[in-house]
């Protein structure tokens, strides 16, 4: 009987008793691959933030207030220079963007296809971008190893030095503006929504973000950002404000997820009397007789005329007083809720910044810095009518400016990078490094600084709590390379004393 | 599988045929009936002494024997739970007609065990509990299964503290898997059924919706024949990878011996109230803050004085009016949140006023009837349950049909389809969700009545709110507008064909259908304050389960002295989930609360798909019927484990042995020793990933911006291509024996089992892109003991007494979590308090309570922060601050009959297990938990050591400070979370039931057959906890988490009444 048993057991295994369970264990409802676009579009729009409440803790209340932009009422004296809640960037990015856009990149060069290698280089800029902006707040950061998990079964990815980060993505982008400048059709079309698988237009952002990187490493390594600040500018960036880099976002204020304007949800999410324009901005703006008080600035009420603007002081937290206080126009301050603002990664008024820095110090660009300077204040100004709801800034305004506030070429760092500062409004992580990268503009800490950070205004975030309770040793590795530790005074490695 | 199974048959009867051989002799016939009945007995077996030959009896109780040389020869007639007897035959053709007599001393031991197979109970090398279907119907609970708390040793029922239709979580001889479904197989008659839970509380905000109920709850506890618990892994070999975490077997009642048409009808009603005496609250000092009545302040000099601006007072009134940190009553009038002045004077406990005295009606008829051909039972039943939260229902109509019919002599049919119309009306949210109603209940100061807040919406017809927390929701507004509604259609189906190939070779197919569809319907209504614009939650869900069964089975005697019994067969399970469900945010139209009418609804739809396919065979041999012998083996293929391209076997093949020795039979004993029987088993059982989809990626379009659909990679999971089925694998030992003519009964068990290759969800960084993967690596053990023993004290015709005592003992450990050790943190588990999770931490027990501990110097002094003005409890180190599920488990059941009056109560608890408890946490915080009541005039001491010098400290906290000082303890993160955790051991007064019996000479004019009266009670008192306020059975849900609890329902007590009458 037995014999029969076992027997039996081997007809059966031999035979179909798991007939059809392949085809039974793969979900239907599922697709077992997207194409290249589709993916696409998720990454550049989460690029940009897809939990407007991680924006609200990391860039709204974090970073925009600590470089004295705006000033968000009650939340100040909370999260003021304290680590609080800048593990957000890092949690929301990996999972999202990093971990799909490795994803891509797989799939890119594992593709067949007539317009694989184009399609590959446009999303390694795009990955290099989403990683500048992680590497940038935090410092060393899982890179190389990163977003593996499946692809290669890293669960515990180590954490490289910025040093290498910055070398590897700045190679990534050489050869990528290389590829893209060899021409050549990209199959995104609309789904790529900066650029609409225009490749020039790519091949002018991976430049223009080279300089980017390579201006970030002057303090660290002069020669090396001398060296990639010229192939960037000789490769060809940024042109007009036609080559901005942005994501125009949707009017669809029932979402909480990504397809809204981050900010304006940070915004509309606390009371619209929370978000003000703080003083130091402001008293900035006015002093110059800035015509862009108007556009990024709004009483309560809906009033954007000049005079009735007044900034919010930084230490001053007091709810009540700041009513009266200006809100932020774009994003809704005056009332209507522009929920499909706009995103600006890197816009030409930057580019042309960098330039006239680059022309100062190493003569590039033609050398003409005070040529640059003023291309970039017209653009960052300009450029603002991306806003659309009617901000126009005329070329007579700007004309104006230019006139009562003309470019003084001793000082032409502080200007240059005071610009860059209102240029990059709403762009906190840019803000921020640059303001880190050049000392402009300069700033004074808030009056509780002492208690708060030993007197200095934040440089850095800090590493999330869940890489510490689930990455303990690579983030330790990571922590123990940090001069000063894991502060958010301690500085990342291009942020050289 | 068809051809598969055809191609079977051929084998089996080739491979058979060879062994028979016929002969020309004498042959000796008869029939075989039981003493003092014409009952014909089946399968009993007549075999020459010394020979192989012999045959069984048939239907008709005939048997037919051919044979030669058979004069002198012994003829020996056995079966099961009769005695056997010996003819001496003359050599010639002879007629023996047989009585049987029922051996009264094996008379119930006859037990079914895995796939309906009828066995000896003295054959069992494995520990098998029959819970008799009358214990479970004569005090009914609404969800029948709970009824085994206390009555299985090695058995761990607990239950939710979300009302009549909340789920439970049992759990047989410890957690089986680290973080997969621990709970075991349900299988009636013969089909295994759904058991999903839909919906739990997880997570620190507990999940908007709660405790969403299981499916085993439908079953209606007047069908119930009996529950077989089949414990172990050898009592479960049989069905497989399903049976892993054990299996509990419903057989429903037939209509089997019930000569002519029998009607029974039987009814009960019972009243459920809040166990107020549970509930040991302050009464002393009502609403405040500092030591202040509401609207009071202190001025210059440090002295209570009125708050001057009305609106100011008012205000001060609504802000605190959860906190009970106020003055003592003194009738004085004060304001209160609604700008009312009001006696501050203790206006009775509050949980007393909002829940409402609950009552659960149950009607079951019941028709039956059978002969020697057929035989059928019907039945209807009503279950009518009003929950003791205001407007929260549950009705269950169940009908039930079982039928068998002798269609041919050789062929035995039978059906078994029940039909459950279940609807819940607004389950009752538990935990830190905003629309739990409980919270406002438990918190609300004495000095302030609940019933003013009804009828909880303003004139505006949005939430009336009386304190400034949005996520504090108005329990009226809750009980009157929210909506949790489930409306559940269930079917489960079977038919079972036994065909009789000979008399000792049968073949049995058996296949059934459970499918249910369940419709839920959430609203949280426009104007509740956390979530203005409303919001609607729709779902239609459908679950089915299809089971199939080709069995053969051969009874076969080797010689005299060894038979055998042969099962073959194979099984296919499947099981499919469809639904579709929408939730859209915010109504249109205020009023209509309709999909339709909100916007932006986001559809989802919904699917998963399972099959496992299996071969199986059992070989039972035994030795002059005194040595027990059997060996299963099962091979099951997962469709959960197969992939195109996978390497790694998607299979498994595991056998259990199992043996007992009746050392009465082997050995000469004592008289006194009825019975005395050694088994031991050992076991292996696989089991595969539960859930579809884990092994390859996959992705989902997740939206669409500006005409662009996006997706992404789907999960946050790591898939594992390579997974293959856990191994678990269990030996155990076991003692029983029956004394002094069955008076006294013990059964001793112990097990030891091992789950190895665990398919758990191991840590991951964010930065590999996923936060868990899925690892073959989990490793735990449980050993454990279980204890019975009962008898019968006292039996004289007029007055008996029995009682029987379980205890089960299980002692978990985990083993192994991953390569590096980490703690698996339990989905889900996090206190509210943020400070303290349920975790797996190698080397401790399964689940336990790991937080943040009293920082303490060397003397085990606590230390405290006296940088402020009001010290501050240092937090020490996160440890180990108790388990989760209790290891030590017992149960006492006593009946006394005293002519036609029967007297029966259960006792039962739980030691060893401990629970953080939101509730008290809260209680203490706001002041209510009578703790707190110490120093609120003069102070309280506090000692200890300063943390920064090390110096002894003794401070009194000042009676304004209190609340600060314990807000300290009770704060989120930063505060104490062992100062909450409480043991959880306690002593329930489970059962009562006193019923009278009728005379039969009152009743047999009304042509009544019988008519029993009964009063019955369930959770009545303890006689022994250590919580206060709450149940200490309270749970927040049935998962893996267990040991954490906030604000659930009120424990209840239950007194009721049952009619139950046969025509």
């Amino acid at each position: 009987m037995k014999k029969l048993f076992i027997l039996l057991i081997i007809v059966f295994a031999a035979g179909a008793c798991d007939k059809g369970f392949e085809d039974i264990n793969v979900n239907p409802t599922k697709p077992s691959q997207l194409a290249p676009s589709t993916k696409l579009t998720y990454i550049q729009l989460y690029t940009g933030g897809s939990n407007y409440v991680a924006y609200l803790f990391w860039n709204m209340i974090h970073l925009m207030p600590d470089m004295q932009q705006i000033n968000v009422t009650h939340y100040g004296p909370i999260f003021s220079y304290k680590p609080g809640h800048t593990h957000w960037l890092f949690e929301e990015q990996y999972k999202t963007t990093v971990k799909n856009v490795v994803d891509l990149q797989y799939q890119l060069e594992n593709s067949e296809s007539a317009t694989a290698a184009i399609d590959l280089a446009i999303v390694k800029v795009q990955k290099v971008l989403i990683f500048s902006r992680i590497t940038d707040g935090y410092g060393d950061i899982p890179y190389f190893e990163a977003g593996k998990g499946f692809l290669e079964g890293i669960r515990f990815p180590k954490y490289d030095a910025q040093k290498d980060i910055y070398a590897d993505m700045l190679a990534t982008l050489e050869s990528a503006a290389a590829t893209l400048a060899g021409g050549g059709e990209s199959s995104f079309g609309s789904a790529d929504l900066y650029y609409k698988g225009d490749v020039t237009k790519w091949k002018k952002f991976a430049n223009s973000l080279m300089l980017r990187l390579a201006m970030r490493m002057v303090k660290v390594d002069e020669a090396g950002a001398k060296s990639w600040a010229t192939k960037a500018i000789n490769g060809g960036v940024m042109e007009s404000n036609e080559d901005i880099c942005y994501n125009q976002y949707e009017n669809s204020p029932n979402d909480g997820g990504p397809n809204v304007n981050p900010l304006t949800k940070c915004f509309t999410s606390r009371h619209k009397n929370q978000v003000k324009i703080s003083k130091t901005f402001m008293d900035f703006l006015k002093s110059r007789n800035d015509p862009r008080v108007s556009v990024l600035c709004s009483t309560v009420d809906g009033d954007t005329s000049f005079d009735k603007q007044e900034g919010q002081d930084i230490n001053d937290a007091n709810r009540g007083d700041a009513n009266s206080k200006p809100n932020i126009n774009i994003f809704g301050g005056s009332g209507v809720i522009v929920y499909d603002a706009p995103f600006f990664f890197q816009t030409y008024a930057e580019v042309e910044f960098m330039m006239a820095e680059a022309a100062m110090r190493w003569g590039l660009a033609g050398g003409d810095v005070k040529g640059h300077y003023e291309n970039g204040v017209r653009a960052a100004m300009k450029y603002l009518s991306l806003y659309g709801h009617g901000v126009e800034i005329t070329d007579a305004q700007v004309d104006e400016y230019l006139a009562n506030n003309p470019f003084d070429a001793s000082q032409a760092l502080k200007m240059i990078n005071e610009q860059y500062w209102v240029a990059t409004f709403g762009n906190g992580m840019e803000t921020f490094s640059n303001w880190r990268r050049s000392g402009y503009p300069e700033l004074t800490p808030l009056k509780s600084a002492p208690e708060l950070t030993g007197g200095s205004i934040p440089r850095r975030f800090v590493y999330p709590g869940s890489e510490k309770l689930n990455n303990p040793d690579q983030v330790q590795a990571a922590i123990d390379r940090i001069p000063g530790g894991d502060k958010i005074t301690s500085r990342v490695w291009w942020d050289k004393e | 599988m068809k051809r598969n199974f055809t191609f079977l048959f051929l084998l089996l009867f080739a491979a058979l045929g060879a062994n028979q051989t016929f002969a020309q002799k004498v042959t000796i016939s008869g029939t075989v009936t039981e003493l003092g009945s014409s009952e014909p007995l089946i399968g009993v077996t007549a075999i020459i002494e010394g020979t192989t030959v012999g045959s069984s009896t048939d239907l008709d109780g005939k048997y037919t024997i051919h044979a030669e040389n058979t004069n002198g020869k012994n003829l020996i007639f056995s079966f099961i739970g009769y005695k056997s007897q010996t003819f001496t035959l003359d050599g010639t053709d002879q007629v023996i007609n047989v009585q049987l007599e029922k051996d009264a001393k094996l008379l119930d031991e006859v037990v079914v065990t895995a796939l309906g197979i009828k066995r000896e109970q003295k054959a069992l090398g494995y520990s098998l509990t029959t819970v008799d279907g009358g214990d479970l119907s004569q005090v009914k609970t609404t969800s029948a299964v709970n009824s085994l708390q206390g009555r299985v040793a090695g058995v761990n029922v607990s239950t939710n503290s979300s009302g009549a239709a909340g789920s439970s979580r049992i759990i047989i001889r410890g957690a089986s898997s680290l973080t997969g479904d621990n709970q075991p197989l349900y299988v009636i008659d013969g089909i295994p059924v759904i058991n999903n839970t839909n919906g739990s509380v997880v997570g620190p905000f507990g999940g908007e919706h709660g405790d969403g109920g299981d499916d085993i709850s439908s079953i209606n506890p007047d069908d119930i024949e009996s529950i077989s618990v089949l414990k172990g892994s050898s009592a479960a070999a049989l069905y497989g990878s399903l049976a892993s975490n054990g299996v509990i077997m419903i057989t429903t009642k037939s209509g089997k011996g019930q000569k002519s048409l029998g009607v029974e009808y039987s009814s009960s009603y019972t009243l459920d109230k809040v166990n107020l005496g549970l509930i040991d609250v302050q009464t002393t000092y009502g609403q405040g803050n500092n030591h202040l009545k509401p609207g009071y302040e202190y001025d210059a000099d440090g002295n209570p004085v009125e708050i001057s601006d009305e609106k100011l007072a008012i205000d001060d009134a609504y802000t605190s009016s959860l906190q009970s940190w106020g003055t003592k009553y003194d009738g004085t009038p004060v304001y209160n949140w609604d700008g009312v002045k009001r006696p501050y004077s203790y206006t009775g406990n509050n949980i007393g006023k909002f829940y409402n005295t609950g009552a659960t009606a149950t009607n079951t008829l019941a028709l039956a009837k059978g002969n020697e051909i057929y035989n059928y039972r019907f039945s209807y039943s009503n279950l009518n349950n009003k929950d003791i939260f205001p407007n929260s229902y549950l009705k269950r109509n169940s009908f039930s049909l079982n039928a068998s019919a002798r269609i041919h002599p050789r062929l035995t049919s039978s059906i078994h389809a029940k039909y459950t119309g279940e609807k819940v009306h607004n389950r009752v949210t538990i935990g830190d969700t905003p629309g739990n109603a409980n919270t406002i209940a438990w918190l609300l100061p004495g000095s302030l009545d609940i019933n003013d807040l009804k009828p909880g919406e303003t004139e505006d017809g949005v939430e009336l709110r009386h304190q400034p927390s949005q996520f504090k929701t108005n329990p009226y507004w809750v009980a009157n507008h929210f909506k949790n509604d489930d409306t559940k259609n269930r079917i489960t189906a079977s038919t079972n064909l036994k065909f009789n190939l000979t008399n000792w070779l049968y073949a049995i197919g058996r296949a059934g259908i459970d499918a249910y569809t369940l419709d839920r319907k959430r609203v949280t209504p426009y104007g509740t304050a956390y979530r203005p614009a409303g919001e609607l939650y729709q779902a239609k869900l459908n679950n089915q389960a299809i089971d199939a069964d080709l069995m053969l089975g051969m009874d076969k005697n080797l010689s005299e002295m060894i038979s055998t019994t042969t099962i073959i067969g194979a099984n296919t399970h499947t099981n499919q989930f469809t639904g579709l469900s929408a939730k859209g945010r915010g109504f249109i139209v205020v009023g209509l609360e309709d999909l339709n009418n909100t916007t932006l609804p986001e559809p989802l739809n919904l699917y998963s798909k399972t099959k496992t396919n299996s071969l199986y065979g059992s070989v039972e041999m035994d030795y002059r019927r005194m040595l027990y012998l059997t060996f299963t083996g099962r091979n099951d293929w997962f469709s959960t484990l197969s992939y195109p391209g996978k390497t790694t076997p998607n299979n498994d093949f595991y056998w259990s042995l199992s043996s007992s020795v009746l050392l009465n039979e082997a050995l000469s004993l004592p008289d006194a020793v009825d019975y005395l029987k050694l088994r031991g088993s050992y076991a292996q059982v696989a089991g595969g990933a539960r859930r579809p989809y884990q092994l390859n990626l996959d992705y989902a379009v997740t939206g669409s911006f500006r005409g662009q659909s996006f997706g992404q990679l789907n999960g946050n999971s790591i898939p594992n291509p390579n997974l293959v089925p856990f191994q678990k694998n269990e030996l155990e030992f076991g003692l029983e024996t029956r004394l002094f003519k069955n008076r006294l009964y013990m059964d001793a068990a112990y097990y030891s089992n091992k789950t190895t290759n665990d398919i758990v969800s191991a840590s991951a960084s964010l930065s590999s892109g996923y936060t868990a993967a899925l690892l073959n690596i989990g490793e735990l053990s449980n050993k454990g003991i279980e204890f019975l023993i009962g008898g019968t004290p006292v039996r004289q015709s007029a007055f008996s007494w029995n009682t029987s005592f379980n205890v089960g003992y299980n002692n978990s450990l985990i083993v192994r979590t991953d390569d590096e050790d980490t703690p698996i943190n339990v989905d889900g588990s996090q206190t509210r308090s943020k400070n303290a999770i349920i975790s797996h931490i190698v080397g401790e027990h399964y689940g336990v309570i790991f937080g943040s501990s009293y920082a303490r110097d060397d003397n085990g002094n606590i230390m405290y922060d006296m940088s402020g003005t009001i010290p501050k409890p240092v937090q020490g180190e996160n440890k180990i601050l108790g388990q989760g599920v209790a290891p030590l488990t017992l149960g006492l059941s006593n009946s006394f009959d005293f002519h036609n009056l029967s007297l029966g109560f259960l006792i039962d608890g739980k030691f060893g297990g401990s629970v953080h408890s939101g509730t008290n946490l809260a209680l203490i915080s706001n002041g209510l938990h009578k703790m707190t009541l110490e120093g609120r005039e003069d102070g309280l001491l506090v000692e200890g050591v300063d943390a920064d010098t090390g110096e002894p400290i003794s401070v009194t906290v000042a009676p304004k400070d209190l609340r600060t000082y314990y807000g300290y303890i009770a704060a989120e993160n930063s505060g104490i979370a062992e100062a909450f955790v409480y043991s959880t051991d306690f002593v329930k007064f489970r059962e009562l039931s006193l019923s009278y019996t009728l005379p039969k000479s009152m009743i047999s004019m009304a042509s009544i057959g019988s008519l029993k009266l009964s009063v019955i009670g369930r959770n009545l008192f303890f006689l022994m906890r250590k919580i206060d306020n709450i149940d200490p059975e309270a749970s927040l849900n049935n998962l893996n988490s267990q040991g954490i609890e906030r604000f659930g329902l009120p424990a209840t007590r239950s007194l009721g009444f049952a009619v139950n009458v046969k025509f």
